[in-house]
């Protein structure tokens, strides 16, 4: 049996219990709590603190797994359990909290520090009030002046043909890069 | 003169909520239609650099309070955006920048430096608004990568991943699993 495991990392309430819960075949594992933290609490109420678990089967011999990590810092411990695990990582952004940047930012880093692997950023929350428009997240996320190249891209985590194009994205970052 | 302007520009960051708009002057002939507004007569011919300008004027006249929600951690640690710089920094700004990719924490540059902690954390902080650094997380383990390379059959659509220092428990993907995914994503969604 074959696995291609892809974690789905981002703050809380960017989108990744829901991005999993769209594409998964199997019901997500339910991993949300009632949020602890009162600053989150007060526009969330719930959080993931476990992982949550998505799956799509593609053959017999074939399977997607889809890891989506804990939101809240308290949890970073686990990164480090998923980073050695997966062979894609998926971040998304809600580009409405601004707030959240320097966490996105931070959470970019360190998965920079520690592999290169195939890796997108997904932009959430593009339709809400107060969203912060593309070229102005990919600067506070700091990818300009770190010059890493990472693509960038709208993503609906309600939609499941919008998950998919994020999915198709990512598998892009397989494909050979022309050499000059 | 244009030192004077500056301090006036310096007291802004005095201000406790506010944006400024900062417009640069073309070098085209033509005055654009933004440029007309600009006091042509009070300024001076001469120019400094806004991230200079926010470095220096953070030294003395920030008021700390308002971000101590934006402080780099005190278990983190510091990296450099840029090779070299045209900044004049201070003794501790040198230090902040000579010890930047080493890994150390800030918490650790305190101790070693004999310096408060508070005060660290505010130097590095103008430091990262300047764009000359950015807060890192801290290794704790052993560094562990995974490269991706260019497959080697001439067949292959895709890179395939091959690890390097990581342990062996991740195995390959293959090249069918990932075009057999893309088949998959384009039928059902």
């Amino acid at each position: 049996m074959e696995i291609l495991k892809i974690a789905v990392t981002g703050n809380v309430g960017a989108g990744k219990t829901t991005f999993i819960r769209t594409i998964s075949e199997i019901e997500v594992v339910d991993t949300e709590r009632r949020i602890t933290d009162e600053k989150i609490a007060s526009w969330k109420e719930n959080t993931t603190v476990a992982l949550d678990f998505g799956r799509l089967t593609l053959n017999s011999e074939q399977i997607v797994h889809m890891y989506g990590t804990p939101g809240q810092a308290r949890f970073d411990f686990m990164w480090d359990i998923i980073l050695n695990k997966v062979h894609a990582y998926i971040l998304l952004v809600a580009v409405h909290r601004p707030q959240d940047f320097r966490g996105a930012r931070r959470i970019l880093t360190y998965i920079n520090q520690r592999v290169q692997i195939p890796m997108i950023i997904g932009l959430t929350h593009t339709d809400c009030e107060g969203a912060w428009q593309k070229d102005d997240v990919i600067l506070a996320l700091g990818l300009t002046n770190q010059n890493i190249d990472l693509p960038v891209v709208d993503v609906n985590a309600e939609n499941p043909n919008s998950v998919a194009q994020c999915l198709l994205t990512l598998l892009e970052q397989w494909q050979p890069k022309p050499t000059t | 003169m244009f030192q004077l302007q500056l301090e006036e520009v310096n007291k802004l960051f005095t201000i406790t909520s506010a944006e400024f708009k900062f417009e640069e002057i073309n070098n085209e002939p033509q005055v654009s239609s933004s440029e007309k507004n600009f006091p042509w007569e009070e300024m001076t011919g001469k120019q400094k650099k806004a991230t200079k300008i926010s470095l220096e004027a953070m030294r003395d006249y920030f008021n700390w309070d308002y971000l101590k929600e934006k402080m780099p951690f005190r278990n983190s640690g510091l990296n450099k955006l840029v090779d070299k710089h045209d900044f004049q920094l201070l003794p501790l700004e040198t230090y902040l920048w000579n010890t930047a990719n080493s890994n150390i924490s800030l918490r650790k540059i305190a101790q070693e430096k004999q310096v408060p902690l508070e005060k660290i954390q505010q130097t590095a902080l103008s430091m990262i608004f300047a764009g000359l650094l950015e807060e890192v997380s801290i290794i704790n383990m052993p560094m562990k990568t995974t490269k991706y390379s260019i497959a080697s059959s001439s067949k292959s659509n895709f890179a395939d991943i091959n690890n390097t220092n990581i342990s062996n428990n991740q195995p390959k993907i293959s090249n069918s699993l990932l075009s057999n995914l893309i088949a998959f994503l384009r039928k059902h969604f």
